[in-house]
């Protein structure tokens, strides 16, 4: 039997295949999801691995925390839910949720680039007397990341 | 085997305990997990939840820092805050914690008795009578003040039953009648009072309990007069109840009682309690003896054997216990009340408001009165009728009572007097803390005596119920002699002296904004000026800071320049006010622009709305 040279040697696809998904296995993770989930793969709770989702995690808890909540963090969060107590009109809501919007991202949430905000006032619920669906579309230059969007409800009590 | 320590060490994960607020607690939490934690979080951004959990635990070490901190801070009294704290340090260092303190003053009872025969150049003896210790007087400001004294018009000098008019009496003549011979004298007599109300409490005792609390109902108790059960039994006032004897005045019967009224004696106590009053509401509460009465020993040697443990039978013992608990129930520590009554008299009140002004305590809310040679009821009744009372000279030595920084003032130097006067400091804690029902002086100084190394200077000062000073009363330097006679060394020798009162006015110019009101501007410097001379932040022998007080005109914003402040003496009576009569040259005491007093002299400025005179130049 001849020589063999390894220059001729590849790969199956199966191996390659099965690579994959321990380097998948092996990424690092970021920072823990939200809802808390308990697991017991990466650690005691799901984990992100993904920067992206991570930040949209990190944004829909940033708009949803009010004022006072965070130990140790007064004026973290959006401060949202005063405004459901005294909603009176959506444009007054509109004009007030925009600017603590705004100001909390460019606080807590720098590198996020806010580009639209559309709300709506959905009055069909029983229970409560009106949802508040707000839809915010925004940007992360330094991921070149483009037109993402998150979607937060509130209830008006 | 020989093993790496470099390895031994990377083991190690080096923690700091620096950290004590939350934002370097959290800057440590962070870096110790991007060191320990890298491959299992990586975001700690505030909007993440790993910044959430670094906060929460951030948040839970600076709460306990805190604490920590603050509870470090209570076992000082310096740094201390908590008025519990505070009551503990001061109880440790045996400050007294008195209540606001009663005014004494000198009433003078007036009575008419008629002669028993015309012409009779003294009044009937047989119808004089005996005003009892215990009768209540009242003020015109609703005060009670209760006599602390008998007042004799009538004595029996040699005991033996000749009854005669009391040679202390002051008489005029009363009624005349129509031939000119008199019918009856005015009697008058001076007696002393202590303001503040007394009252009896009672207490239903139950089964043995050792040392035993019970909290009396009023607050600012000055005095507990005395303690009784339903068995006959007394209690005694103790300073610990380590102490079995008391010493008590009692009236002097031996023939020497003309010279000297009482007597030292000594009464074994026990049945006995001590008495501590709370810092906050200043209430008292009464802590009686461990013994039981029932099992009073009369043993003078107590028998071992009683206070051992009982200890089951075993071959071999190494000592013999004993039962701490029954040396408690021994009578060392006084006598419990037990299955009885407890009848508490007690005195309370007292305060700045009590020391009444001349000719206000008017009334009689309760006369205990006595005839000695019995006349009849008619003739009894017709000389208590006559009856009336005033107080000729001013009530003194009422003092509110001493607030939580002036007590904890007091701890440095009461903790190292050892009840023992020994340095000056000593002496100013003893004369500051004195019994409040003994009066209470406003402000003392110590100097000593050039004609007498052994001898101490003391310059005391009290003030009226419009915190005016006045010269203590006789009375209350009698009780300062005899509270300060059991404290000092025997080789020493304390003089009690009056501080003189130096009243003075100022005078000065200012020069105003003219843009701001006149007027306002005004007001603010004169309220600034006399927030600085309230009598509360002179004390005897300060000198007056001339560069201070015109510092003090120019902090008022809107004054451009003061000019020519001038102190002057005030003294004798200007336009209705009084002042006292003490003279002072204050040009020859001023030196480098401090105005000094004479010495054991403190400086008053008596009526600060007219005494700080103040006008604007342009």
């Amino acid at each position: 039997m001849g020589a063999l040279s390894f220059k001729s040697v590849g790969r199956k696809l199966q191996s390659f295949q099965e690579e994959s998904v321990d380097r998948t296995k092996k990424l690092i993770p970021i920072g823990i999801k939200t809802p808390l989930e308990i697991t017991n793969e990466e650690g005691p709770f799901k984990m992100h691995f993904d920067l992206v989702e991570l930040i949209a995690d990190n944004l829909k808890n940033l708009l949803l925390t009010n004022w006072g909540e965070r130990l140790g963090q007064y004026d973290f969060g959006a401060n949202l839910k005063p405004l459901t107590v005294n909603f009176s009109s959506q444009d007054s809501f509109d004009d007030e949720a925009l600017a603590r919007i705004s100001r909390a991202i460019s606080t807590w949430m720098p590198f996020v680039e806010p580009v639209n905000f559309v709300s709506e006032v959905d009055r069909s619920q029983k229970l409560n007397t009106a949802l508040i669906k707000i839809n915010i579309s925004y940007n992360i230059p330094t991921l070149q990341v483009t037109d993402r969007g998150i979607q937060i409800v509130l209830y008006v009590i | 085997m020989a093993t790496d320590t470099k390895d031994q060490l990377k083991q190690v994960r080096q923690r700091t305990y620096l950290a004590r607020d939350f934002d370097s607690l959290r800057a440590t939490l962070l870096d110790y997990a991007r060191q320990y934690y890298p491959n299992q979080i990586r975001d700690f951004s505030e909007a993440s939840m790993g910044g959430l959990f670094l906060d929460m635990a951030a948040y839970v070490g600076d709460n306990m820092s805190f604490y920590l901190d603050h509870l470090y801070n209570e076992l000082n009294y310096d740094t201390a805050v908590e008025p519990s704290s505070l009551e503990r340090a001061l109880v440790n260092a045996s400050v007294p914690i008195n209540g606001a303190a009663p005014a004494v003053v000198d009433v003078t009872v007036y009575i008419e008795v008629p002669v028993a025969t015309a012409g009779d150049e003294t009044p009937n003896v047989e119808l004089l009578p005996v005003i009892k210790e215990e009768t209540i007087f009242l003020s015109d400001n609703s005060i009670t003040f209760t006599l602390l004294e008998d007042i004799e018009f009538l004595i029996d000098p040699n005991n033996d039953g000749n009854y005669v008019l009391n040679p202390k009496t002051e008489k005029r003549i009363g009624r005349v009648k129509a031939d000119g011979t008199v019918a009856t004298y005015l009697l008058s007599l001076s007696g002393q009072c202590v303001s503040g109300k007394v009252t009896t409490e009672t207490f239903s005792i139950g089964a043995f309990t050792p040392f035993r609390s019970l909290t009396l109902g009023q607050s600012n108790v000055t005095e507990v007069i005395s303690i009784f059960d339903t068995n006959g039994n007394t209690y005694y006032e103790v300073g610990a109840l380590t102490h079995d004897v008391v010493y008590r005045n009692v009236l002097n019967t031996t023939g020497d009682n003309n010279l000297v009224k009482d007597a030292l004696r000594v009464i074994p106590a026990p049945y006995r309690f001590i008495k501590s009053t709370s810092l906050i509401g200043r209430d008292t509460t009464l802590t009686f003896g461990g013994g039981n009465a029932d099992t009073l020993d009369d043993d003078i040697i107590p028998d071992p054997s009683e206070f051992a443990m009982a200890t089951p039978y075993t071959k071999t013992t190494s000592r013999v216990p004993v039962n701490p608990e029954k040396l408690l129930t021994t009578n060392t520590l006084g006598v419990a009340a037990a299955n009885t009554t407890l009848s508490v008299i007690y005195r309370y009140g007292g305060g700045l408001s009590h020391n009444v002004s001349p000719n206000s305590v008017n009334s009689t809310l309760s006369l205990q009165i006595e005839f000695p040679k019995n006349p009849s009821v008619d003739q009894s009744a017709a000389v208590r009728s006559t009856l009336e009372v005033t107080n000729l000279t001013q009530g003194s030595g009422g003092e509110d009572a001493l607030t939580i920084d002036e007590l904890v003032a007091l701890i440095p130097t009461i903790k190292n007097s050892q009840e023992r006067i020994v340095t000056k400091e000593d002496l100013l804690a003893r004369i500051y803390t004195m019994p409040s029902n003994l009066g209470r002086v406003f402000r003392t100084a110590i100097m000593p005596n050039i004609n007498n190394p052994l001898s101490t200077q003391v310059y005391i000062i009290s003030r009226d119920a419009d915190k005016r000073l006045i010269p203590s009363p006789d009375s209350l330097k009698l009780n300062l002699k005899k509270y300060l006679n059991s404290y000092r060394m025997i080789s020493d020798a304390i003089d009690i002296l009056d501080a003189t009162v130096i009243n003075l006015q100022l005078k000065f110019a200012v020069v105003l904004d003219p843009s701001l009101n006149r007027t306002t501007l005004l007001a603010e410097i004169l309220s600034k000026l006399q927030d600085k001379f309230n009598i509360q932040k002179m004390h005897i022998n300060q000198p007056i800071v001339i560069s201070e007080v015109v510092n003090t005109i120019y902090s008022v914003r809107g004054v451009i320049a003061v000019d020519n402040a001038q102190f002057t003496n005030a003294s004798g009576i200007i336009n209705n006010r009084i002042y006292s009569d003490s003279t002072h040259d204050i040009k020859s005491y001023t030196r480098r622009q401090l105005i000094f007093p004479p010495a054991g002299g403190i400086f008053e400025i008596r009526y600060p709305d007219v005494d700080i005179i103040a006008k604007v130049v342009t």
